[in-house]
Protein backbone atom coordinates (compact mmCIF):
# COMPACT_ATOMS: atom_id res chain seq x y z
CA UNK A 1 0.00 0.00 0.00
CA UNK A 2 2.52 2.70 1.11
CA UNK A 3 5.06 1.45 -1.69
CA UNK A 4 2.25 1.72 -4.34
CA UNK A 5 1.26 5.40 -2.75
CA UNK A 6 4.96 6.07 -2.96
CA UNK A 7 5.24 5.28 -6.75
CA UNK A 8 2.47 7.04 -7.58
CA UNK A 9 3.94 10.01 -5.92
CA UNK A 10 7.17 9.37 -7.46
CA UNK A 11 6.99 7.86 -10.97
CA UNK A 12 4.83 10.96 -13.03
CA UNK A 13 7.29 13.51 -12.23
CA UNK A 14 9.87 10.96 -13.46
CA UNK A 15 8.58 10.23 -16.92
CA UNK A 16 9.60 13.90 -18.32
CA UNK A 17 12.61 13.73 -17.30
CA UNK A 18 13.13 9.80 -18.98
CA UNK A 19 11.75 11.29 -22.09
CA UNK A 20 13.19 15.42 -21.89
CA UNK A 21 16.95 14.01 -21.28
CA UNK A 22 16.37 10.43 -23.66
CA UNK A 23 15.35 13.02 -26.17
CA UNK A 24 18.60 14.86 -25.43
CA UNK A 25 21.11 12.57 -25.45
CA UNK A 26 19.63 11.22 -28.96
CA UNK A 27 20.40 14.64 -30.45
CA UNK A 28 23.72 15.38 -28.96
CA UNK A 29 24.68 11.76 -29.66
CA UNK A 30 23.45 12.17 -33.50
CA UNK A 31 25.39 15.51 -33.12
CA UNK A 32 21.97 17.25 -34.34
CA UNK A 33 23.02 19.97 -31.67
CA UNK A 34 26.65 21.00 -31.31
CA UNK A 35 28.28 19.71 -27.99
CA UNK A 36 29.04 22.85 -27.34
CA UNK A 37 26.00 24.44 -26.60
CA UNK A 38 24.28 21.22 -25.12
CA UNK A 39 25.94 18.77 -23.22
CA UNK A 40 25.28 15.15 -23.72
CA UNK A 41 23.01 14.15 -20.43
CA UNK A 42 25.28 11.10 -19.85
CA UNK A 43 28.30 13.60 -19.85
CA UNK A 44 27.24 15.95 -17.70
CA UNK A 45 26.44 12.76 -14.83
CA UNK A 46 30.02 11.64 -15.79
CA UNK A 47 31.29 15.13 -14.93
CA UNK A 48 29.01 14.91 -11.58
CA UNK A 49 30.66 11.91 -10.88
CA UNK A 50 34.54 12.90 -11.36
CA UNK A 51 34.55 16.31 -10.10
CA UNK A 52 32.32 15.04 -6.96
CA UNK A 53 34.60 15.88 -4.46
CA UNK A 54 35.47 19.65 -5.99
CA UNK A 55 31.21 19.65 -6.63
CA UNK A 56 30.52 18.57 -3.27
CA UNK A 57 33.33 21.51 -1.52
CA UNK A 58 31.58 23.96 -3.62
CA UNK A 59 28.04 22.89 -2.72
CA UNK A 60 29.06 22.87 0.86
CA UNK A 61 29.97 26.89 1.10
CA UNK A 62 26.78 27.52 -1.11
CA UNK A 63 24.36 25.06 1.06
CA UNK A 64 25.79 27.35 3.94
CA UNK A 65 25.57 30.66 2.43
CA UNK A 66 21.87 29.91 1.39
CA UNK A 67 20.97 28.80 4.43
CA UNK A 68 22.38 31.38 6.71
CA UNK A 69 20.86 34.27 4.00
CA UNK A 70 17.19 31.97 4.28
CA UNK A 71 17.51 32.16 7.74
CA UNK A 72 17.83 35.65 8.15
CA UNK A 73 15.18 36.36 5.75
CA UNK A 74 12.97 33.82 7.89
CA UNK A 75 13.51 36.03 10.96
CA UNK A 76 14.13 39.63 9.73
CA UNK A 77 10.98 39.04 7.31
CA UNK A 78 8.72 38.11 9.76
CA UNK A 79 9.55 40.79 12.55
CA UNK A 80 9.71 43.11 9.79
CA UNK A 81 6.13 42.11 8.93
CA UNK A 82 4.90 42.20 12.39
CA UNK A 83 6.56 45.77 12.74
CA UNK A 84 4.81 46.86 9.23
CA UNK A 85 1.18 45.48 10.80
CA UNK A 86 1.03 47.59 13.65
CA UNK A 87 -0.54 50.52 12.13
CA UNK A 88 -1.09 52.11 8.97
CA UNK A 89 0.83 55.26 9.73
CA UNK A 90 4.10 52.61 10.15
CA UNK A 91 3.07 50.54 7.05
CA UNK A 92 2.69 53.66 4.60
CA UNK A 93 6.24 55.30 6.11
CA UNK A 94 8.02 52.30 5.76
CA UNK A 95 7.03 49.47 3.59
CA UNK A 96 7.98 51.65 0.30
CA UNK A 97 11.27 51.03 1.33
CA UNK A 98 10.64 47.16 2.00
CA UNK A 99 10.00 47.35 -1.35
CA UNK A 100 13.51 47.74 -2.82
CA UNK A 101 14.91 44.58 -1.62
CA UNK A 102 12.30 43.08 -4.55
CA UNK A 103 13.14 45.59 -6.80
CA UNK A 104 16.78 46.44 -6.34
CA UNK A 105 19.03 44.66 -9.06
CA UNK A 106 20.97 41.99 -7.57
CA UNK A 107 23.01 41.55 -10.32
CA UNK A 108 24.13 45.42 -9.97
CA UNK A 109 24.52 45.06 -6.58
CA UNK A 110 26.47 42.39 -5.87
CA UNK A 111 29.75 44.05 -6.65
CA UNK A 112 28.93 46.49 -4.10
CA UNK A 113 28.52 43.80 -1.43
CA UNK A 114 32.01 42.40 -1.99
CA UNK A 115 33.19 45.86 -1.24
CA UNK A 116 31.05 46.18 2.21
CA UNK A 117 31.77 42.67 3.20
CA UNK A 118 34.85 41.84 1.66
CA UNK A 119 35.32 38.18 -0.56
CA UNK A 120 34.01 36.13 2.23
CA UNK A 121 30.62 34.40 2.78
CA UNK A 122 28.92 37.41 4.38
CA UNK A 123 28.82 38.74 1.05
CA UNK A 124 26.87 35.77 -0.25
CA UNK A 125 24.66 35.31 2.77
CA UNK A 126 23.96 39.10 1.79
CA UNK A 127 22.78 38.89 -1.19
CA UNK A 128 21.01 35.06 -0.52
CA UNK A 129 19.10 37.43 2.32
CA UNK A 130 18.44 40.72 -0.21
CA UNK A 131 16.73 38.06 -2.65
CA UNK A 132 14.99 35.94 -0.10
CA UNK A 133 13.11 38.57 2.50
CA UNK A 134 10.77 40.39 0.55
CA UNK A 135 8.67 36.97 -0.29
CA UNK A 136 8.56 36.83 3.57
CA UNK A 137 7.37 40.36 4.42
CA UNK A 138 4.76 40.38 2.13
CA UNK A 139 3.58 37.59 2.37
CA UNK A 140 3.29 37.33 6.68
CA UNK A 141 2.36 40.61 6.62
CA UNK A 142 -0.65 40.13 4.08
CA UNK A 143 -1.70 37.13 6.84
CA UNK A 144 -1.32 39.53 9.75
CA UNK A 145 -3.56 41.73 8.21
CA UNK A 146 -6.24 39.33 7.03
CA UNK A 147 -7.21 38.41 11.10
CA UNK A 148 -10.45 37.74 11.66
CA UNK A 149 -11.37 41.00 13.47
CA UNK A 150 -14.27 39.17 14.95
CA UNK A 151 -11.11 37.40 17.03
CA UNK A 152 -9.15 40.34 17.74
CA UNK A 153 -12.05 41.58 19.39
CA UNK A 154 -12.47 38.43 21.28
CA UNK A 155 -8.87 38.94 22.38
CA UNK A 156 -9.79 42.92 23.56
CA UNK A 157 -12.27 41.19 25.72
CA UNK A 158 -10.28 38.84 27.42
CA UNK A 159 -8.11 41.26 28.13
CA UNK A 160 -4.92 40.14 26.08
CA UNK A 161 -1.70 41.67 26.07
CA UNK A 162 -0.18 42.80 22.84
CA UNK A 163 2.65 40.37 22.94
CA UNK A 164 -0.09 37.29 24.06
CA UNK A 165 -2.59 38.46 21.06
CA UNK A 166 0.73 38.46 18.72
CA UNK A 167 1.76 35.03 19.70
CA UNK A 168 -1.79 33.45 20.36
CA UNK A 169 -3.18 34.74 17.67
CA UNK A 170 -1.66 36.74 14.78
CA UNK A 171 1.22 34.54 14.14
CA UNK A 172 -0.71 31.44 14.11
CA UNK A 173 -3.67 32.90 12.02
CA UNK A 174 -0.61 33.98 9.72
CA UNK A 175 1.06 31.06 9.35
CA UNK A 176 -0.19 29.55 6.33
CA UNK A 177 0.86 32.65 4.12
CA UNK A 178 4.51 32.86 6.10
CA UNK A 179 4.61 29.36 4.62
CA UNK A 180 3.77 30.54 1.21
CA UNK A 181 6.32 33.17 1.74
CA UNK A 182 9.00 30.61 2.79
CA UNK A 183 8.67 28.34 -0.48
CA UNK A 184 9.61 31.21 -2.57
CA UNK A 185 11.92 32.48 -0.34
CA UNK A 186 13.91 29.28 -0.40
CA UNK A 187 14.36 29.11 -3.79
CA UNK A 188 15.35 32.96 -4.18
CA UNK A 189 18.09 32.24 -1.21
CA UNK A 190 19.98 29.77 -3.32
CA UNK A 191 19.70 31.76 -6.42
CA UNK A 192 20.49 34.81 -4.30
CA UNK A 193 23.95 33.11 -2.92
CA UNK A 194 25.03 31.93 -6.44
CA UNK A 195 24.66 35.47 -7.52
CA UNK A 196 26.84 36.31 -5.24
CA UNK A 197 28.97 33.59 -5.81
CA UNK A 198 29.75 34.81 -8.98
CA UNK A 199 31.22 38.05 -8.11
CA UNK A 200 33.10 36.24 -4.51
CA UNK A 201 34.03 33.27 -6.42
CA UNK A 202 33.90 30.62 -4.08
CA UNK A 203 30.96 27.64 -3.86
CA UNK A 204 28.84 26.53 -6.53
CA UNK A 205 28.23 29.89 -8.26
CA UNK A 206 32.30 30.15 -8.52
CA UNK A 207 32.11 26.54 -9.49
CA UNK A 208 29.63 27.56 -12.88
CA UNK A 209 31.60 30.60 -13.53
CA UNK A 210 34.86 29.17 -14.28
CA UNK A 211 33.71 26.06 -15.64
CA UNK A 212 32.13 28.22 -18.42
CA UNK A 213 35.22 30.32 -18.66
CA UNK A 214 37.28 27.17 -19.39
CA UNK A 215 34.34 25.98 -21.82
CA UNK A 216 33.76 22.96 -19.38
CA UNK A 217 29.79 22.92 -20.53
CA UNK A 218 29.20 19.23 -18.75
CA UNK A 219 30.55 20.75 -15.45
CA UNK A 220 28.27 23.35 -15.17
CA UNK A 221 25.12 21.29 -16.19
CA UNK A 222 26.29 19.19 -13.39
CA UNK A 223 26.82 21.89 -11.11
CA UNK A 224 23.72 23.15 -11.99
CA UNK A 225 22.16 19.78 -11.65
CA UNK A 226 23.39 19.96 -7.77
CA UNK A 227 22.23 23.83 -7.34
CA UNK A 228 18.41 22.93 -8.60
CA UNK A 229 18.45 19.61 -6.45
CA UNK A 230 19.63 21.58 -3.43
CA UNK A 231 16.65 24.17 -4.05
CA UNK A 232 14.15 21.67 -4.64
CA UNK A 233 15.38 20.02 -1.19
CA UNK A 234 14.39 22.87 0.62
CA UNK A 235 11.22 23.11 -1.03
CA UNK A 236 10.39 20.03 0.23
CA UNK A 237 11.50 20.68 3.49
CA UNK A 238 8.78 23.37 3.60
CA UNK A 239 6.06 21.96 2.67
CA UNK A 240 6.94 18.85 5.17
CA UNK A 241 7.15 21.46 7.80
CA UNK A 242 3.72 23.16 6.43
CA UNK A 243 2.13 19.56 6.88
CA UNK A 244 3.02 19.33 10.07
CA UNK A 245 2.34 22.67 11.20
CA UNK A 246 -0.83 23.03 9.22
CA UNK A 247 -2.38 19.65 9.04
CA UNK A 248 -5.10 19.57 11.58
CA UNK A 249 -6.89 23.62 10.36
CA UNK A 250 -5.88 24.56 7.18
CA UNK A 251 -7.74 23.57 4.32
CA UNK A 252 -4.58 23.34 2.13
CA UNK A 253 -3.11 20.75 3.67
CA UNK A 254 -6.22 18.31 4.34
CA UNK A 255 -5.93 15.35 1.90
CA UNK B 1 -36.80 43.60 41.97
CA UNK B 2 -33.69 42.67 41.93
CA UNK B 3 -30.20 44.63 41.91
CA UNK B 4 -29.36 45.95 38.66
CA UNK B 5 -27.02 44.62 36.42
CA UNK B 6 -26.55 47.08 33.95
CA UNK B 7 -28.51 50.34 33.29
CA UNK B 8 -28.12 52.46 30.23
CA UNK B 9 -28.99 56.03 30.48
CA UNK B 10 -29.62 58.02 27.17
CA UNK B 11 -27.66 55.89 25.82
CA UNK B 12 -26.50 57.15 22.07
CA UNK B 13 -24.09 55.99 19.08
CA UNK B 14 -23.38 58.21 15.98
CA UNK B 15 -20.79 56.85 13.83
CA UNK B 16 -18.08 58.76 12.01
CA UNK B 17 -19.32 58.33 8.61
CA UNK B 18 -22.70 60.35 10.46
CA UNK B 19 -24.98 57.15 10.91
CA UNK B 20 -26.69 57.02 13.83
CA UNK B 21 -27.08 53.30 15.06
CA UNK B 22 -28.87 54.08 18.57
CA UNK B 23 -30.54 57.25 19.68
CA UNK B 24 -31.39 58.13 23.38
CA UNK B 25 -31.55 54.80 24.37
CA UNK B 26 -32.33 53.48 28.25
CA UNK B 27 -32.42 50.51 29.85
CA UNK B 28 -32.40 48.80 33.16
CA UNK B 29 -31.59 45.05 33.38
CA UNK B 30 -32.25 43.15 36.95
CA UNK B 31 -29.62 40.86 37.68
CA UNK B 32 -29.82 37.39 36.56
CA UNK B 33 -32.40 38.36 34.03
CA UNK B 34 -32.85 36.71 30.31
CA UNK B 35 -33.07 39.26 28.21
CA UNK B 36 -33.98 39.07 24.42
CA UNK B 37 -33.66 41.81 22.47
CA UNK B 38 -35.50 41.95 18.72
CA UNK B 39 -35.47 43.90 16.06
CA UNK B 40 -35.26 44.29 12.03
CA UNK B 41 -31.71 43.67 10.44
CA UNK B 42 -29.33 46.86 10.70
CA UNK B 43 -31.13 48.53 13.74
CA UNK B 44 -28.24 48.89 16.09
CA UNK B 45 -28.96 45.78 18.11
CA UNK B 46 -25.30 44.64 17.64
CA UNK B 47 -23.58 48.21 18.16
CA UNK B 48 -25.76 48.45 21.48
CA UNK B 49 -24.16 45.29 22.33
CA UNK B 50 -20.93 45.95 21.09
CA UNK B 51 -21.27 48.86 23.52
CA UNK B 52 -22.25 46.89 26.40
CA UNK B 53 -18.68 45.08 25.90
CA UNK B 54 -16.83 47.80 25.57
CA UNK B 55 -15.40 47.05 22.37
CA UNK B 56 -17.43 50.32 20.96
CA UNK B 57 -17.46 53.93 22.86
CA UNK B 58 -21.27 55.66 23.21
CA UNK B 59 -21.06 58.85 21.45
CA UNK B 60 -23.44 59.91 23.97
CA UNK B 61 -25.12 58.85 27.83
CA UNK B 62 -24.02 56.42 29.81
CA UNK B 63 -23.37 52.51 30.34
CA UNK B 64 -23.33 51.68 34.05
CA UNK B 65 -23.11 48.08 35.48
CA UNK B 66 -21.41 46.48 38.44
CA UNK B 67 -20.94 43.12 35.69
CA UNK B 68 -16.73 42.92 36.46
CA UNK B 69 -16.87 39.34 33.60
CA UNK B 70 -18.56 39.65 30.40
CA UNK B 71 -18.37 37.24 27.73
CA UNK B 72 -19.28 37.68 24.21
CA UNK B 73 -20.87 35.08 21.80
CA UNK B 74 -20.76 35.81 18.09
CA UNK B 75 -22.85 35.03 15.12
CA UNK B 76 -20.61 32.52 14.09
CA UNK B 77 -18.42 30.55 16.39
CA UNK B 78 -14.89 32.20 15.72
CA UNK B 79 -12.85 29.50 17.41
CA UNK B 80 -8.90 28.75 16.58
CA UNK B 81 -8.72 26.50 14.02
CA UNK B 82 -5.20 24.96 14.87
CA UNK B 83 -6.29 24.72 18.70
CA UNK B 84 -8.40 21.41 19.29
CA UNK B 85 -11.82 21.96 21.01
CA UNK B 86 -10.18 21.79 24.69
CA UNK B 87 -7.83 24.17 24.16
CA UNK B 88 -10.28 26.63 22.54
CA UNK B 89 -11.94 26.60 25.43
CA UNK B 90 -9.81 26.96 27.96
CA UNK B 91 -8.13 30.46 26.12
CA UNK B 92 -10.08 32.73 28.37
CA UNK B 93 -8.75 30.71 31.22
CA UNK B 94 -5.14 31.53 29.88
CA UNK B 95 -5.73 35.06 30.08
CA UNK B 96 -7.07 35.35 33.22
CA UNK B 97 -3.96 33.37 34.67
CA UNK B 98 -5.45 30.30 35.66
CA UNK B 99 -2.70 27.59 36.23
CA UNK B 100 -2.86 24.88 33.63
CA UNK B 101 -4.08 21.36 35.06
CA UNK B 102 -7.41 23.74 36.51
CA UNK B 103 -7.44 25.12 33.12
CA UNK B 104 -8.34 21.84 31.20
CA UNK B 105 -10.20 20.47 34.40
CA UNK B 106 -12.41 23.64 33.70
CA UNK B 107 -12.56 23.63 30.45
CA UNK B 108 -13.54 19.52 30.00
CA UNK B 109 -16.57 19.86 32.83
CA UNK B 110 -17.83 22.72 31.23
CA UNK B 111 -17.57 21.14 27.64
CA UNK B 112 -19.61 17.98 29.55
CA UNK B 113 -22.85 20.48 30.19
CA UNK B 114 -22.69 21.27 26.65
CA UNK B 115 -22.30 17.37 25.42
CA UNK B 116 -18.84 17.54 23.74
CA UNK B 117 -17.66 15.47 26.24
CA UNK B 118 -16.34 13.12 22.88
CA UNK B 119 -15.24 15.92 21.03
CA UNK B 120 -12.69 17.69 23.24
CA UNK B 121 -9.62 16.33 21.37
CA UNK B 122 -11.17 17.47 17.73
CA UNK B 123 -9.97 20.31 15.84
CA UNK B 124 -12.80 22.58 14.83
CA UNK B 125 -12.88 21.43 11.32
CA UNK B 126 -13.83 18.26 12.22
CA UNK B 127 -17.00 19.38 13.33
CA UNK B 128 -20.68 20.25 12.66
CA UNK B 129 -21.95 24.34 12.57
CA UNK B 130 -23.58 23.25 15.52
CA UNK B 131 -20.94 21.43 17.57
CA UNK B 132 -18.64 24.62 17.07
CA UNK B 133 -21.28 26.91 18.14
CA UNK B 134 -21.33 24.71 21.41
CA UNK B 135 -17.66 25.06 21.67
CA UNK B 136 -18.32 28.71 21.14
CA UNK B 137 -20.77 28.87 23.90
CA UNK B 138 -18.68 26.56 26.20
CA UNK B 139 -15.73 28.77 25.62
CA UNK B 140 -18.00 32.26 26.95
CA UNK B 141 -19.06 30.34 29.90
CA UNK B 142 -16.09 29.21 30.89
CA UNK B 143 -14.96 32.27 32.71
CA UNK B 144 -18.17 31.94 34.98
CA UNK B 145 -19.35 35.33 33.61
CA UNK B 146 -21.65 37.81 35.12
CA UNK B 147 -23.02 38.72 32.42
CA UNK B 148 -23.27 36.87 28.97
CA UNK B 149 -23.90 38.84 25.34
CA UNK B 150 -25.25 36.87 22.36
CA UNK B 151 -25.47 38.59 19.10
CA UNK B 152 -27.48 35.81 16.64
CA UNK B 153 -25.43 33.37 17.54
CA UNK B 154 -27.41 30.46 16.15
CA UNK B 155 -28.95 32.28 13.15
CA UNK B 156 -26.22 30.16 10.78
CA UNK B 157 -27.54 26.96 12.58
CA UNK B 158 -30.75 24.91 10.86
CA UNK B 159 -34.22 24.75 12.66
CA UNK B 160 -33.36 21.74 14.80
CA UNK B 161 -29.93 22.07 15.72
CA UNK B 162 -30.99 25.62 16.90
CA UNK B 163 -34.46 24.32 18.72
CA UNK B 164 -31.38 22.14 20.58
CA UNK B 165 -29.27 24.60 21.78
CA UNK B 166 -31.74 27.03 22.61
CA UNK B 167 -32.69 24.24 24.96
CA UNK B 168 -29.43 23.99 25.79
CA UNK B 169 -29.10 27.76 26.58
CA UNK B 170 -32.01 28.08 28.68
CA UNK B 171 -30.90 25.33 30.99
CA UNK B 172 -27.56 26.68 31.46
CA UNK B 173 -28.60 30.41 32.43
CA UNK B 174 -31.23 28.56 34.65
CA UNK B 175 -27.66 27.10 36.49
CA UNK B 176 -25.50 29.68 36.53
CA UNK B 177 -27.52 32.35 37.09
CA UNK B 178 -26.06 35.02 35.19
CA UNK B 179 -27.30 38.14 33.38
CA UNK B 180 -27.89 37.02 29.92
CA UNK B 181 -28.80 39.51 26.65
CA UNK B 182 -29.75 37.69 23.91
CA UNK B 183 -30.07 39.29 20.26
CA UNK B 184 -31.79 37.99 17.56
CA UNK B 185 -34.35 38.57 14.62
CA UNK B 186 -36.28 35.60 15.36
CA UNK B 187 -39.61 35.46 17.39
CA UNK B 188 -39.92 32.98 18.82
CA UNK B 189 -36.40 32.31 19.87
CA UNK B 190 -37.05 35.39 21.79
CA UNK B 191 -40.01 34.49 23.13
CA UNK B 192 -39.17 30.57 24.22
CA UNK B 193 -35.94 31.98 26.15
CA UNK B 194 -36.48 35.30 27.40
CA UNK B 195 -38.16 36.44 30.77
CA UNK B 196 -38.26 39.60 29.10
CA UNK B 197 -38.43 40.96 25.19
CA UNK B 198 -37.30 43.97 23.58
CA UNK B 199 -38.31 45.27 20.42
CA UNK B 200 -36.18 47.24 18.90
CA UNK B 201 -37.50 50.19 15.69
CA UNK B 202 -35.37 50.46 12.73
CA UNK B 203 -32.21 52.55 12.70
CA UNK B 204 -31.90 53.83 15.27
CA UNK B 205 -32.36 51.76 17.84
CA UNK B 206 -35.15 53.10 19.73
CA UNK B 207 -37.47 50.76 22.00
CA UNK B 208 -40.89 49.89 20.48
CA UNK B 209 -41.87 47.18 23.54
CA UNK B 210 -40.59 46.08 26.64
CA UNK B 211 -42.51 43.07 27.43
CA UNK B 212 -42.15 40.84 30.57
CA UNK B 213 -42.01 36.97 29.53
CA UNK B 214 -42.07 35.48 33.02
CA UNK B 215 -46.05 34.78 32.45
CA UNK B 216 -44.42 31.71 30.56
CA UNK B 217 -43.35 29.12 33.03
CA UNK B 218 -39.62 28.98 34.40
CA UNK B 219 -39.06 24.85 33.07
CA UNK B 220 -39.45 25.33 29.20
CA UNK B 221 -39.54 22.56 27.57
CA UNK B 222 -39.80 21.80 23.74
CA UNK B 223 -43.06 21.16 23.63
CA UNK B 224 -43.81 24.45 25.29
CA UNK B 225 -43.61 25.64 21.54
CA UNK B 226 -46.46 24.23 20.64
CA UNK B 227 -48.78 25.92 23.51
CA UNK B 228 -51.35 28.40 23.03
CA UNK B 229 -49.85 30.54 26.08
CA UNK B 230 -46.22 30.71 23.98
CA UNK B 231 -48.58 31.55 20.45
CA UNK B 232 -50.02 34.39 22.43
CA UNK B 233 -46.74 35.96 23.66
CA UNK B 234 -45.37 35.57 19.79
CA UNK B 235 -48.05 37.54 18.98
CA UNK B 236 -47.41 40.56 20.87
CA UNK B 237 -43.74 40.41 20.16
CA UNK B 238 -44.71 39.97 16.35
CA UNK B 239 -47.10 43.11 16.33
CA UNK B 240 -44.60 45.40 18.15
CA UNK B 241 -41.90 43.91 15.40
CA UNK B 242 -44.40 44.74 12.54
CA UNK B 243 -45.09 48.38 13.59
CA UNK B 244 -41.58 49.00 13.46
CA UNK B 245 -41.42 48.41 9.61
CA UNK B 246 -44.52 49.97 8.45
Amino acid sequence: MTLRRIATAVIPPLVPLIVVLGAVELATARHWVPAFLVPRPSAALMSLANDRAEIWNCFVDTAEASLAGFALSTVAGITIAVILATGGWVRRTFYPYAVIFQTVPIVAIAPLLVIWFDYDIKAVIASAFIVSVFPVIASALNGLLSVDPALIDLFRLYGASRTATLFKLRLPYAMPNILTGLRISSGAAVIGAIVGEFITGGGLGGLIQVARQQRQINKVFATLLVASLFGMALFGLINLLSRLLLRHWHASEKT
Amino acid sequence: MAASALSLLDVEKTFANGVRAVERLSLDIPAAQFLAIVGPSGCGKSTLLRMIAGLEKPTGGSIGGSSSSIAYVFQDAHLLPWRTVLKNVCLPLEFAGVPKPEREKRAADILRSVGLAEAMQQYPAQLSGGMRMRVSLARALVTKPSLLLLDEPFAALDEITRQQLDDMLRRLWDEQKMTVIFVTHSIAEAVFLAERAIVFSKRPARTLLDHDLSALPRQRSAALRGEPEFAAQTRIVFEALNRSQP
